[in-house]
């Protein structure tokens, strides 16, 4: 059949992908440190049809070559990890991160997750965890008489206990830094996990070595621009289109090749 | 069978290729510094025998070179991203260690520390890879200069890391490899580097390049296309009722 059917296929397929991906955006607008995802398009490889420099005669050779594409796909989506905007919530335990880096949890199969969602919340037994009840690592433990908590930007979790107990430290919350974050793995519930592309993670204290800093009573917003958003859904919606009308056209060739013949 | 056909053949069978290419750049036309190649040109081949000169057969003329007129360029804000001015090229390593050039410039820091962009080919540097040290804050500027800073020290001095390769292909014109990439079409660089042209190299940081591809030409050209393949069949279909007359006129009585 006609090779242009199929190498619009190709966008077709890319195209609804890029669809998934903007929905995907667009659903998570409200969700507390979520990083938005870019599809990434790659041409496919090229059919050689005439080698540059091939002989066109004896004396004479083909100046350039004749290479047909076959299309495209998305290679991959991409996300971007760039600082959503950082909105008070004067929750306590709310804790935002500022810059480079992730909290990292424990998973109930004894892996480490990461995560930029400081919505943190305090366990039956008094241990620090995330909105999805996955412990902070490493476990911070608040007293049963503490009256308030302090976060410090640095990381160290101070309590004042009750009764005129005075403060205590109780804990540092660490970061993680990886070298590649588009490598982490997203796995759901605010969740990433590393991979050999993001490499391994590299624990250090919030505000040293490159690591962001923490602020208490704040969240990170997603950041999704919904803006951005519209624009691409309407790009994406038009290159439909154009393939879909490509599909069209070789489909009417066809049809009339096999009605005239 | 009048010989007739077989040139209406030929054409048909040419045009597909083009076809094939307008569809590719209407399927690319949101790949990220996708170029376009100019048009395919089609030559007449006179086929010399008996008879008249009637038989004049298209043949496909190989004029396959990148078209380097710039796409949209969207402001994205991500500081890895980079657009590339006017007719510059970036060097990046091609999947079988030779020199390609390309308009991509969605790049990333890999998980070994070496600059690459998005489809994981190594971006070349003016010495080599690119490398970056864990945790830096990566900025790239106009001139390709790749330099980092501590974020923990953001008015220290910054780090220099390499010179992207860059090269003005204003006057060298490209031809695309089978991976996508560009080469230059002179035989002595083809698959290596090639002297940069009278053009200054620039790039702009935080935005990305479209694809250069103009839906609109392309939806005419195909239409055009779809026409001429109509009237291709016209004249084979006409072929055919010549020929069932022929026969028929040469048929015995019952």
């Amino acid at each position: 059949m006609d090779a242009s059917l199929w190498i619009a296929k190709t966008g077709l397929t890319a195209q609804q992908t890029r669809m998934q991906v903007i929905s995907n955006n667009l659903a998570n607008v409200n969700t507390t440190g979520f990083k938005k995802d870019r599809a990434v398009f790659e041409d496919l490889l090229y059919q050689n049809i005439v080698p540059a420099g091939g002989q066109t005669d004896a004396q004479s050779q083909a100046p350039t070559g004749l290479m047909l594409g076959t299309g495209t796909r998305v290679l991959a989506t991409e996300k971007l990890h760039g600082q959503g905007n950082v909105i008070n919530t004067e929750n306590a335990l709310d804790v935002a991160i500022t810059g480079e880096g992730f909290l990292s949890v424990s998973q109930p199969d004894g892996t480490i997750a990461y995560t930029r969602d400081g919505s943190l919340k305090l366990s039956a037994t008094g241990q620090l965890v995330t909105a999805g009840g996955q412990t902070i690592q490493p476990a911070i433990t608040i007293p049963q008489n503490a009256e308030s908590i302090t976060i410090a930007r640095n990381g160290i979790v101070t309590a004042q206990l009750a009764n005129g107990g005075g403060s205590s430290q109780v804990g540092q919350i660490n970061l993680s830094l990886f070298v590649n974050n588009s490598g982490l793995k997203p796995i759901g519930r605010n969740l990433y996990a590393s991979t050999e592309a993001s490499g391994v993670a590299i624990n250090g204290l919030p505000g040293e070595n490159g690591a962001g800093i923490l602020m208490q009573g704040s969240l990170e917003a997603s950041n999704v621009n919904v803006v951005e958003e519209m624009v691409n859904m309407i790009e994406t919606q038009r290159a439909y289109e154009v393939n879909s009308k490509a599909i069209s056209a070789a489909d009417g060739m066809l049809r009339f090749l096999n009605n005239n013949l | 069978m009048d010989k007739l056909a077989f040139t209406a053949l030929a054409s048909i069978d040419n045009e597909s290729n083009v076809r094939a290419q307008i569809t590719n750049s209407l399927a690319n036309v949101s790949t990220i510094g996708f170029k376009d190649s100019f048009s395919l040109a089609e030559q007449s081949i006179q086929i010399k025998g008996e008879g008249i000169n009637s038989r004049v057969l298209p043949g496909m003329a190989n004029q396959e070179v990148i078209n380097l007129s710039p796409g949209a360029v969207n402001m994205t804000g991500n500081i890895m991203d980079v657009a590339l001015n006017d007719k510059t090229v970036l060097g990046v390593q091609a999947d079988n260690g030779e020199v390609g050039f390309t308009r991509r410039g969605d790049l990333r820091v890999s998980a070994t520390g070496l600059v690459e962009n998005t489809v994981g080919q190594l971006i070349l540097g003016e010495n080599g890879p690119i490398s970056v040290p864990p945790g830096q804050l990566v900025s790239i500027g106009p001139d390709g200069s790749v330099t980092s800073k501590s974020p923990s020290d953001p008015e220290g001095a910054p780090l220099n890391l390499g010179q992207l390769m860059l090269r003005d292909a204003s006057e060298m014109p490209l031809i695309r490899r089978a991976d996508g990439l560009f080469q230059p079409l002179a035989d002595e660089f083809r698959g290596r580097d090639f002297p940069t042209g009278p053009n200054s190299v620039s790039l702009q940081s935080g935005a990305l390049e479209g694809s250069n591809v103009n839906p609109v030409e392309a939806m005419i050209k195909m239409m055009d296309f779809n026409r001429a393949f109509e009237s291709k069949i016209k004249i084979i279909s006409e072929i055919k009722s010549i020929d069932e007359t022929g026969s028929s006129m040469m048929r015995l009585p019952q």
